[in-house]
């Protein structure tokens, strides 16, 4: 069998097809402006996070004005994004902030800002931003998994790569292990986090690097991310 | 300055913008996801999903593949998901309405027969057709895309393409009667 078993009348079929099964311009301007808002939204957590840890947040006082921040923003927030999925009757979840008062004087507060998500099966519920002051050290009792939006996980990436890119491992860690506790470890990032994990541990010679890679190359034997990361283990040992 | 037109990390390489991503290859995404399973009304909310770990990623593609390999790879991903939460059922010719009811009759039947010939063929072969043939990739990145050797590739290809073809004379026979 040859190639030439498409024939011109068949190629024209495909061309013709080809054009008409890409989005039209109204899908395709209507569709960046929801990753636009999307974008803005995950944006705005992170620069909320990126607020506290600058804050460093010593006193009770600062914690309440980065509250009344986070407040603010994440009603702006569920705003934009009602306005976005309204017209696709999407469910929008209340954003959950907590603050725990017991945290250690030098430790960084990273506000957890669960990002308005979309559920298609459910019906439309009108969201009132949540603020919680957890009475006792972190809730021993974890978020059933996986439940991390996409924005959720990209904005942990993100955090994780960005602490990765400024040698700062501690907090490397502390994204993925976020990140695994929130999605149970099969988010759709869970590959880019994987690399960034492996990455992590080369970069400290850790001795579970290896093991960690191999674990790595298994679940995800094509993986892009492969060179870099075996460069990063051979700069590493 | 809008959220998109922020500036990106500087390990982008330089004419590489988020906007220029998105101009030149919504329309690659779009159809990567119809031919990897996404049913037509999931389609814009994978699209979305598609774009949103674009912007944040963008930083991170290093350039040693091309653009589309590495928006195929997330692109894969996302679909992976979307069609766990909702399976593709319907008819197999079921496309996206378009707001725009003048749309050429002609191109709609295309994309029509098209579809409906790629929704029955087998995930390995319509993703491996659907690459070549409608984004015009090569058989040799398509097998970097898929991690399968080119010959796989290739077998895939040729299978399809006698599917293809197979169908549209079955439907020209049809229509002559």
């Amino acid at each position: 069998m040859t190639d030439d078993v498409i024939d011109a009348g068949m190629r024209a079929l495909l061309d013709l097809g080809r054009d008409e099964l890409a989005p039209d311009p109204a899908t395709v301007a209507r569709l960046r402006g929801r990753i636009e808002a999307t974008v803005a939204v995950a944006g705005t957590g992170l620069g909320v996070a990126a607020i506290a840890k600058g804050l460093g947040a010593k006193a009770i006082a600062i914690k309440l004005a980065v509250v009344a921040t986070v407040a603010v923003a994440t009603g702006t927030v569920v705003h934009v994004v009602h306005v976005v999925r309204a017209e696709r009757d999407a469910r929008i979840v209340a954003p959950a902030i907590t603050l725990s008062p017991e945290r250690e004087p030098d430790e960084v507060v990273r506000p957890s800002i669960a990002i308005a998500r979309r559920d298609v099966d459910a019906a439309v519920e009108v969201p009132t931003p949540a603020v919680i002051v957890a009475p006792a050290p972190r809730p021993a009792t974890p978020r059933p998994a996986p439940h991390a939006s996409l924005a959720r996980e990209t904005e942990l990436v993100e955090l994780a790569s960005h602490a990765l890119r400024t040698g700062d491992l501690a907090a490397v860690h502390a994204a993925i292990a976020t990140y695994t506790h929130e999605t149970g470890g099969a988010g759709q990032l869970a590959e880019d986090i994987g690399a960034i994990e492996v990455e992590a541990l080369c970069r400290a010679n850790d001795p579970s690097a290896s093991t960690k890679l191999a674990a790595f190359d298994a679940r995800w034997p094509h993986a892009g991310q492969r060179h870099r990361l075996v460069v990063a283990c051979q700069g590493g040992h | 300055m809008t959220a998109l037109a922020a500036p990106l990390d500087a390990a982008v390489p330089a004419a590489l913008t988020f906007e220029e991503v998105y101009a030149q290859h919504v329309a690659f995404v779009w159809r990567v996801l119809r031919s990897l399973g996404v049913a037509p009304a999931q389609l814009e909310d994978a699209a979305q999903d598609v774009f949103v770990v674009v912007h944040r990623r963008l930083a991170d593609f290093e350039g040693r593949s091309a653009i589309t390999t590495w928006l195929f790879g997330i692109t894969r991903k996302v679909a992976a998901k979307h069609r766990k939460r909702t399976p593709v059922i319907g008819p197999a010719n079921e496309l996206v309405s378009t707001a725009d009811p003048f749309r050429d009759t002609a191109r709609t039947e295309a994309a029509a027969q098209v579809a409906a010939i790629l929704d029955r063929m087998d995930d390995d072969k319509r993703v491996v057709f659907a690459l070549v043939e409608l984004e015009h990739v090569s058989v040799a990145e398509v097998a970097r895309m898929l991690g399968v050797n080119s010959n796989t590739a290739s077998s895939r290809l040729r299978l399809a393409r006698a599917e293809f073809a197979a169908a549209v004379k079955r439907e020209r026979a049809k229509g002559s009667r």
